[in-house]
């Protein structure tokens, strides 16, 4: 099962976005869209990240991983996209779960509450087969 | 000795990141461990956004923003000066970490992380301008 995720997630990844700061690869699988997001997600980019899930979504992919390993800075910008997100996916009975996020990033989530809302996972593979 | 820093920037988000460095070397080289420098970092970053989006209103290219940075003992101040409407960002109640996510604005989290992070947050209107002021306590 995790060598199969792992497969199509070296052959789908394609890259949405490299603008300025932030970098957003989309991989669209069988059970799950993976949001893989690089970067500071900061008052300058957070509508970057907003675009990157509002996408998927839009489309009607609305069974989200959000691949955090390479985020190590996030503002209440960042987490308003989150939420929003969040709070489309639930409306059209989907979920947005979060991979891998750094301590910091972690630290507010704790602040506001998003641990209590999302489900967090320490890997990619285990926040994928989650579905 | 009082030790004093002032940067002026344009108030759009693309200078917010030019005081985020500003204060970010002040505390540096008053010896803030690199955690503190990241939680300042996200202080400034919020409460330039607040004024940029809420005061100005994204629409501060000919608006300014200062940001001042003094010591007084131990204690990191920083302070920001605007030109936008009087308004407190500190009278709004604080969100609810705990509350479910159908009772959640969106946003609303910037100025409760400055609260958070800082040691003390004050608010005050003076010569026609926002004042803003954070402190940090410091160890030499």
């Amino acid at each position: 099962m995790y060598r199969f995720v792992h497969v199509e997630i070296r052959l789908y990844i394609r890259k949405v976005a490299v603008e300025r700061m932030l970098e957003v690869n989309v991989a669209g699988l069988e059970k799950a869209t993976l949001i893989e997001v690089n970067g500071r997600v900061d008052s300058m980019t957070a509508n970057q990240l907003g675009e990157a899930l509002s996408s998927p979504i839009d489309d009607g992919h609305v069974n989200i991983v959000l691949d955090l390993a390479g985020v190590d800075y996030m503002s209440s910008a960042g987490l308003r996209e989150i939420i929003a997100a969040l709070k489309k996916v639930k409306r059209a009975s989907g979920d947005l779960r979060i991979a891998q996020p750094s301590n910091r990033v972690m630290e507010v989530f704790e602040m506001a509450g998003i641990d209590t809302l999302v489900r967090i996972f320490a890997t990619r593979l285990e926040a994928v087969a989650s579905y | 000795m009082v030790h004093e820093e002032r940067l002026q920037i344009v108030a759009i988000m693309e200078n917010v990141e030019k005081a985020c460095e500003f204060v970010a070397k002040f505390a540096r080289d008053l010896g803030f461990s690199e955690e503190m420098i990241h939680r300042c970092w996200i202080s400034v970053d919020e409460v330039c956004a607040n004024v940029i989006e809420h005061g100005y209103k994204e629409n501060g290219h000919h608006e300014v923003i200062d940001v001042i940075c003094h010591t007084d003992a131990n204690l990191l101040i920083i302070t920001f000066m605007d030109d936008s409407t009087p308004f407190n960002p500190l009278i709004k109640d604080d969100p609810d970490p705990y509350a479910l996510l159908e009772d959640r604005e969106v946003g609303g989290w910037g100025i409760f992380f400055v609260k958070k992070f800082m040691d003390n947050v004050t608010y005050r209107y003076q010569n026609n301008r926002n004042h803003l002021i954070l402190e940090k306590y410091y160890s030499h």
